[in-house]
């Protein structure tokens, strides 16, 4: 049994792949297109929270919010000038533009940022007693924002008729749109949604952390990998996965050392041998 | 006969080049657009069974090491080493293959893409054996003496350059003829309708691993020889940017075309890539690879390919929308 | 010996039982109809008979082999053939090439002797050629040969997943809703094109909706309602069975 601290630190990498991985397949099962230049949107959140917050000094909370409503934003502009204007030739195109986008924002990041790690201080100093465990305040806050977060989407999905045209949407657009359920306003909503989720995942990872143009590449593979063995298209697998992968990461971090991601990999492929459509996706025939 | 006149122009002149000009910065460019060309012809064979490799760089990391420690370790020559790369690689890709083939589509993608961060990886602490970030530095293939005449790759880059133009050459061969008879029939058949194909008597997981292996084996080779090159190798030489670098290239050459596009999109994008970084800031080159991206792939989706036959005014083929779609799951 | 049997087939999906316990055996060289109402699951037979779906329950055993839980390419090699309902063409390439990709099954030459382009590759490969276009005479599309196939009106699509289905070779054709979305006047041409076949010695089995095209060509009826048989024989007792009737139309009240 891992000590305490290990579990800790689990609840935290989880909470935050969770946040990933929920914003990336928010939007995939709405636009079918698993948007490769998540992990970059994450890498720009986290140079917003820097400036904002370890250099001009506005309050963190306030940083965090600004970041996730600008990459939101962010997401939906790229949504509206090229993903959706090349919707009608195909799932690849979309794709591919995604993953030129991976290069545009890192050479726009190198470019204007610097390619220099730089560290953003904690947003609540200090540590507290839980038990025998003593856990920075940091972490606590992580994990407790990234709880209130995903309980707000739960309840926006689930109990919100925006949730439902959401969810409607997701399962059959056409019909959806014979209901009233503009398609246009629901793929900005999601993409919004999910970008800021991402931006959120980046504002409490900066503290922990540090920033430069290559930090959206892991979270990337981990988000990847954390709807691949949830089920593509599920939120609930999302975040099975990301917590899944969150824990025994940091599990495989205490036992094996840097071999670590290779023991994940394996575990997922494992999973995907088993169960190719994922622990909540629908099987083929 | 007519449509032979253009590739052998091209290769004359190819095979030409060194008398215009022995600049090794120009040479260096051009040897490396040699390497990237035969990976991204790997990467686009593979696209035209409706497939999508995000870690064809893996491959050449594999044939990199391969070749590096068979060649310092076990003093064998280069030229088996190259071999040996190759091998290594399609044993890699023949095991991959055999097991994430067949989930296709999307999770192929992610699953491949994450291949190439394991195998960096693995590179990097299993240091028993790749010396880790240290690297290997793996040695210029010895000096040639036939007759009077002495082929050093230690002294010039010329002969690197004719042994790439020569793998090139051998490597577009393969893939050219493999499209153009029954396996790439089938290929096209599977990147169609795959259920059809299915339906018809077509063993879609066999001819998948197959060009799989194809693809990997001539992209350990290109691996192989941009180590003996450079003369070093080492965890990051090929990461995950170089998979996805590998898939622009395909996307701006062209992925109508199963060897001219991807060598223009390597000459492009590679050549034109390192220029960019020499004269340019730090920061520029994936800036502009993005544009490049998507400037191609919103206006000329054909790729750069398909510029050519505009010119020439032949059919164009907008290949992205004829590969496979997601595959739609459920009954 | 019946040349398919298919022995207690049941397909769940979750809570739905497409098909229960379905039993029939066909003979050589028979026209077997089978109809039902609305997913009754007659497509779900066929798509556990083509193997699309691998996952069941019960037997198919096709010429004496055991054939549940293949391959569909497995089981195309063992003889039998489908034509889909919806359209299931290779869209980008034309017609002639369609048929061409169909005649996989008829190479005797293997993948090294096309790669290197021997002259018996190259030879058969001139066969296949003029074979292709041969296929497409019976269904009346030689004209189209050049076009693209996704530009195909509808009922010319059927009519080519016919001729791409024969190109394999089939001993038992599978066609789906055959009649379904075709004018009146096609339908004549479909109706010959199946009695074509039948002569020719290919045990056809078809799933159709339109019951009246199908009482008139087919010997023999088997009917599915709620996954389950419940009538098999001659037209006339078929189509008088009270089970049958009830099925359709509904249980009179009163």
């Amino acid at each position: 049994m891992p000590p305490a601290v290990v579990w800790m630190d689990g609840l935290v990498l989880s909470s935050i792949y969770i946040l990933i991985a929920s914003g990336l397949v928010l939007v995939f099962s709405i636009m079918g297109i698993v948007n490769f230049a998540h992990g970059q949107l994450y890498m720009l959140g986290a140079f917003l929270i820097y400036y904002m917050f370890a250099r001009a000094g506005i309050n963190y909370f306030v940083s965090l919010v600004i970041t996730a409503v600008a990459i939101g934003v962010l997401g939906v502009a790229i949504e509206r000038g090229l993903l959706r204007p090349l919707a009608p030739k195909g799932l690849l195109p979309p794709v591919v533009v995604t993953l030129g986008l991976i290069f545009l924002f890192e050479g726009i990041a190198t470019l204007f940022f610097g390619p220099e790690k730089k560290a953003v201080p904690s947003a609540v100093p200090g540590v507290s007693s839980i038990g025998a465990l003593t856990v920075s305040n940091e972490k606590l806050v992580v994990v407790a924002i990234a709880f209130a977060v995903m309980v707000g989407l739960y309840f926006l999905v689930s109990h919100t008729k925006m949730g439902l045209a959401m969810r409607a949407s997701a399962q059959d657009p056409y019909t959806a749109t014979l209901y009233g359920v503009s398609r246009g306003r629901i793929l900005t909503l999601t993409m919004f949604i999910g970008c800021a989720l991402a931006g959120i995942a980046a504002s409490l990872m900066a503290p922990l952390y540090y920033v430069d143009p290559w930090i959206g590449l892991t979270p990337l593979i981990m988000a990847l990998l954390a709807i691949v063995i949830g089920g593509l298209g599920s939120v609930l697998g999302a975040v099975v996965g990301g917590a899944l992968l969150g824990f025994s990461g940091t599990f495989l971090i205490y036992y094996l050392g840097p071999w670590s991601e290779l023991a994940a990999f394996v575990i997922v492929i494992a999973v995907l041998l088993l169960r190719p459509e994922g622990i909540f996706g629908r099987p083929k025939a | 006969m007519k449509k032979v006149i253009p590739p052998a122009v091209g290769l004359v002149l190819a095979l030409c080049f060194p008398l215009v000009t022995t600049d090794p910065f120009i040479l260096s460019l051009l040897i490396e657009a040699g390497v990237w060309a035969i990976a991204v012809m790997g990467f686009v064979a593979i696209l035209r069974t409706g497939e999508f490799s995000l870690g064809q760089a893996a491959f050449m990391a594999i044939g990199g090491y391969a070749s590096a420690l068979v060649t310092i370790n076990l003093g064998i020559p280069f030229w088996f080493g190259l071999v040996f790369a190759g091998i290594m690689a399609a044993l890699v890709a023949l095991a991959l293959g055999v097991v994430v083939l067949r989930l296709g589509g999307i999770y192929f993608a992610i699953v491949t893409l994450v291949f190439g961060e394991i195998v960096r990886i693995v590179a990097l602490n299993w240091q028993g054996l790749t010396r880790g970030a240290t690297g290997l530095t793996p040695s210029a293939p010895s000096t040639i003496h036939i007759g009077s005449i002495t082929i050093d790759f230690i002294a010039s880059k010329v002969p690197f350059y004719y042994l790439i133009v020569l793998l090139v050459l051998v490597a577009a061969v393969v893939f050219w003829r493999v499209d153009r008879s029954r396996l790439g029939r089938t290929f096209r058949s599977i990147a169609s309708n795959e259920t059809l194909a299915e339906h018809m008597g077509i063993h879609l997981m066999k001819y998948k691993v197959i060009i799989f292996v194809i693809a990997g084996f001539f992209t350990g080779i290109a691996g192989a020889f941009f180590c003996h090159f450079t003369l070093f190798m080492g965890p990051t030489t090929f990461d995950v940017w170089d998979s996805i670098m590998i898939l622009i290239m395909g996307i701006v050459g062209g992925t109508s075309s199963v060897v001219l596009g991807p060598i223009i999109g390597a000459l492009v994008l590679s050549a034109g890539g390192a220029y960019l970084t020499s004269a340019l800031m730090v920061g520029m080159k994936p800036l502009v690879y993005g544009i490049i991206v998507i400037v191609v792939v919103v206006l000329l989706p054909g790729g750069l390919v398909d510029l050519g036959r505009y010119i020439s005014r032949a059919p164009r083929i907008s290949s992205l929308q004829g590969v496979k779609r997601h595959k739609k799951r459920g009954n | 010996m019946p040349i398919l049997e298919l022995r207690k087939l049941t397909k769940r999906f979750g809570n739905l039982i497409a098909l229960r316990e379905f039993d029939l055996d066909i003979n050589q060289g028979e026209l077997i109809g089978v109809i039902g109402p609305n997913g009754s699951g007659k497509t779900t037979l066929f798509n556990l008979i083509s193997g699309y779906y691998r996952r069941f329950e019960g037997e198919i055993v096709y010429k004496g082999k055991r054939i549940s839980g293949l391959r569909p390419d497995q089981i195309a090699r063992q003889g039998i053939a489908r034509v889909f309902q919806s359209y299931m063409l290779y869209e980008d390439t034309s017609v002639l090439e369609n048929t061409t990709r169909c005649c996989y099954l008829r190479c005797e030459t293997n993948s090294w002797q096309s790669f290197f382009n021997t002259s018996r590759y190259r030879k058969e490969e001139v066969n296949q050629r003029a074979e292709a276009e041969e296929l497409l005479q019976p269904v009346g599309l030689a004209e189209l040969r050049d076009s693209l196939a996704g530009k195909l009106p509808y009922g010319y699509c059927r009519l080519l997943g016919v001729a791409m289905a024969l190109a394999t070779n089939p001993t038992l054709l599978l066609l789906d809703e055959p009649m379904a979305g075709i004018s009146h006047d096609e339908k004549g041409l479909v109706i010959n094109l199946i009695k074509k076949l039948r002569d020719q010695g290919i045990t056809v089995m078809l799933v159709e909706h339109d019951v009246k095209a199908v009482v008139d060509i087919c010997p023999r009826l088997v009917v599915l309602d709620f996954g389950r048989k419940i009538a098999d024989g001659r037209p006339e007792e078929v189509t008088t069975d009270g089970k049958v009737i009830e099925a359709y139309l509904g249980v009179e009240q009163g």
